[in-house]
């Protein structure tokens, strides 16, 4: 990647700005779409058994640009009762699995009697993501009835909750005896981008989501039924549940985060030092913003902070829009992003920027192959203990800054539940459990005790380095890797004290989720977010027609009969 | 049964955490481990071995008997390699960077197989390395592993059959001796007085079998007795808290 002028770490990774992030043209749901949209993969059911009541098997044939792979689901009756997005659910409406090859009949047994466990089952090498789906309690049965009657179903409802089915776990990476990241990486190609294989899965639901209701549709009433129009298909997305689950992972893997993090500043810093103003751009960006607007005011959420946000940002793009015709001669949008930064909220700003880079593909798009990252955190034994010192001074500041002899500031603590290993957080003097706090997630307590033990051993061994200070100190060994692996990155850890009374875990979903390329935040507590993927998105079926990227912020279709 | 690289190295973190290994330690030994297992040479046996003398107690830190700028003679105190072999190689490069060349010796170490990695890892650092140590039970194997400097993280092997009449001292017992230079080294300055002259290694794997090995485990997962991966699963339960509905409540629920 070019080297460009970046926004410094200090700004960017606050957790607050963090979770102010909104999906943008390298977010993973968008690249994915771009591949097989323009490479033109081949998807077609092999495998298409439903029942009257859409249970059965369905086993669609992917072919992809180097290789085949076969996406399964079993659908099975679930219960009302038995219904729970919760990860520690035991049944669910649909189980999935996207694997490697075309399959025989031996595998798909094999499948069937592992899949719809889910956690409880085993999977081999061959298979890449596992995965599973509720269907939505409001929009499966009514989508169903209205195409079995002839009809379309209402875009006011659809706004509500534009999806069939909410998935509630998506797994891979090795999980369950999957195929490991690095076999997809080094032999898939085409899922060779961070959670590309798990974006696939939810695009393929997507598609059989709305493929069963058509089905039921025609069962229930041969004679009246209608398929779904293509508007209305392509509204249709995925919903989603994530909780806790999903933020261990931010600060687990930070040289992967960072990496995601840099790559996104530096399309930004390609758009604000290359990006040429012209009419057609103020004309362009005019547009994506009424589109943003109309899409945040058909976004309601029960919420009540996430509606005043989304009302902000009806609100501030109205101002932004002002400005700009006020500021018809800028050179540049700098000017537009300090004026940002001057008057208006976080959400705002980057919303901004993800704006910005819808208008220059040419300088962004080629940045979707720069996501992966190396993850091997390393001493540095060699390091004068003065310059770790200095490093973490630097580099660590935030950190530093925290005063740790107040209880708030250890308030909380993260640990794994003994129900399916959720992550959980507790409050440290009132809960069981702080001794077995999860480690190192609380980066800036780390930080705090290896820097006071750390000034204390430069007292008596001022010449020393790094390896002699951790054969006297090997408890220091874990978070020391930390400060001098993230000291070399350019964004480095996210800068937020997890342990604080008042965290918001809600905004490390977020961030990750905005990468992921999702819509409509749908905050259910602290703790947990609904959200939609792929909505707006090409179907399948348009495979080979002229692709336009444009399905950010997607509107509902108008109504028709 | 099959596991992924993936889920042997998060399952057996969990196992090291539980047992108290530090913080650094814990995903140090994983990887020790899997890597070993991935490569052909038998980590997860040395696991099984292991697993008894792991107890639920901070293992004791390594100790300096003596050092100077090109040598470090250490005591690992009856404690495993999977908790000192990190910060012994780190020592050794350090000096070596710093001099060249330098040796450190490690004794009352067991486990001392699973160095393997961390060996190979100086040679991704661009030092060439070389150990070697007894056996502890077949007193007249000898261990010697090889590193050159990047070396694409790929040792190369060897055992040697000492002549019997090679005893082995009690400080030889648990003992391991590390060579890093920013030169090659050759195993014939340090074990030549040790075999026979001409002796063939009798057995020696060499990198490109590790690669291969590596890689096909990377493919087709790794082969893991339902035994040990049960024993595990149980000693990973230690750091897991008990559910409540109010622990429920820090789960959003």
């Amino acid at each position: 990647m070019t080297s460009y002028p970046l926004r410094d770490p200090s700004e960017v990774m606050q957790l607050e700005r963090l979770g102010a992030l909104h999906q943008f043209r390298l977010s993973f749901m968008r690249s994915l779409i771009r591949r097989l949209m323009h490479e033109q993969w081949e998807i077609e059911p092999s495998t298409f058994q439903l029942d009257d009541s859409g249970y059965g098997t369905v086993v669609y044939r992917v072919k992809a640009t180097n290789h085949v792979f076969s996406f399964v689901l079993f659908s099975n009756y679930l219960s009302d009762e038995d219904r729970n997005d919760r990860v520690i659910a035991s049944q669910w409406d649909l189980t999935m699995a996207l694997c490697i090859g075309d399959l025989d009949e031996q595998q798909v047994e094999q499948l069937r009697a592992n899949v719809p466990k889910q956690e409880a089952g085993r999977v081999d090498a061959n298979t890449i993501v596992l995965s599973r789906a509720n269907r939505s309690s409001r929009n499966f049965e009514y989508v169903v009835n209205e195409l079995a009657a002839g009809r379309q179903p209402c875009s006011d409802i659809l706004k509500n909750v534009g999806y069939l089915y909410r998935t509630t776990a998506v797994y891979g990476s090795g999980k369950f005896g999957m195929a490991d990241w690095g076999k997809i990486r080094s032999e898939y190609p085409d899922f060779a981008r961070p959670f590309a294989a798990e974006m696939f899965t939810c695009y393929m639901l997507r598609h059989f989501s709305v493929e069963q209701a058509e089905h039921l549709a025609k069962v229930r009433s041969p004679k009246t039924a209608v398929s779904m129009n293509t508007d209305v298909r392509r509204y249709i997305g995925i919903g989603n549940a994530t909780g806790l689950g999903m933020a261990p992972y931010l600060i687990r893997h930070p040289q992967l985060i960072s990496q995601w993090i840099t790559v996104r500043e530096t399309a930004i810093a390609r758009v604000l030092s290359e990006g040429q103003v012209t009419a057609e751009h103020l004309q362009t960006l005019g547009i994506l913003a009424n589109k943003a607007r109309q899409h945040y005011l058909e976004t309601t959420v029960p919420d009540e902070s996430q509606t005043q946000r989304n009302h902000t940002l009806v609100d501030e793009l109205a101002a932004m829009q002002h400005w700009l015709e006020q500021h018809t001669q800028i050179t540049g949008w700098d000017k537009l992003t300090a004026h940002a930064k001057q008057h208006w909220h976080m959400e705002t700003q980057e919303l901004i920027h993800s704006l910005l880079m819808e208008l220059y593909p040419d300088l962004v798009d080629e940045l979707e192959d720069s996501m992966c990252a190396e993850e091997c955190p390393d001493t540095t034994p060699q390091m004068p203990l003065e310059d770790l010192k200095q490093l973490i001074e630097a580099r660590y500041a935030w950190a530093l800054d925290v005063d740790f002899e107040e209880p708030d500031a250890q308030y909380l603590f993260w640990y794994r539940s003994e129900e399916k290993m959720e992550p959980r957080i507790g409050e440290r003097f009132s809960e069981e459990g702080a001794d077995r706090e999860m480690p190192l997630l609380t980066i800036a307590r780390s930080v705090r005790q290896c820097y006071d033990l750390l000034c204390k051993d430069l007292r008596q061994h001022p010449n020393d380095d790094v390896v002699h200070f951790l054969m006297r100190e090997p408890e220091m060994k874990g978070i020391i890797a930390r400060v001098q692996t993230m000291g070399q990155e350019c964004y480095g850890d996210i800068q937020a004290n997890l342990a604080d009374r008042e965290t918001l875990p809600i905004r490390l979903l977020r961030c990750k989720l905005s990468f992921f390329g999702v819509s409509k935040f749908d905050p259910k507590s602290k703790f947990w977010v609904r959200n939609t993927m792929f909505q707006g998105a090409p179907l399948l079926t348009q495979i080979g027609e002229p692709f336009f990227d444009d399905w950010i912020f997607p509107l509902a279709p108008e109504q028709t009969q | 049964m099959k596991v992924s690289k993936n889920e042997i190295t998060a399952l057996l973190k969990q196992v090291f955490e539980g047992l108290k290994f530090r913080c650094g330690e814990y995903e140090s030994a994983a990887d020790m481990i899997v890597w070993a297992e991935m490569c052909g040479l038998s980590g997860l046996l040395a696991l099984r071995h292991s697993l008894p003398y792991l107890t639920e107690q901070s293992p004791p830190p390594l100790r300096s008997i003596h050092e100077s700028e090109t040598k470090a003679v250490l005591d690992a105190n009856n404690g495993s390699s999977l908790n000192c072999a990190d910060v012994v190689m780190n020592l050794a490069y350090t000096k070596a960077l710093a001099q060249e060349c330098c040796s450190v010796t490690v004794l009352n170490c067991h486990n001392r197989k699973l160095f393997i990695k961390t060996i190979a890892d100086c040679g991704n650092r661009g030092m060439s390395c070389l150990a070697y140590w007894r056996d502890a039970i077949d007193p007249v194997a000898l261990h010697v592993v090889i590193t050159a400097a990047d070396s694409d993280g790929m040792p190369c092997y060897s055992t040697y059959r000492l002549s019997e009449q090679s005893f082995l001292e009690d400080s030889q017992r648990q003992s391991l001796f590390v060579e890093c230079s920013t030169k090659p080294v050759t195993p014939d300055d340090h074990i030549g007085s040790l075999i026979a002259d001409g002796d063939n290694p009798a057995t020696n794997v060499l990198p490109a079998a590790l690669q291969n090995n590596y890689h096909a485990s990377l493919m087709q997962g790794l082969s893991i007795e339902e035994d040990l991966w049960t024993q595990l699963q149980a000693l990973a339960q230690i750091v897991l808290v008990e559910s409540s509905e109010q622990s429920r409540m820090g789960a959003g629920a």
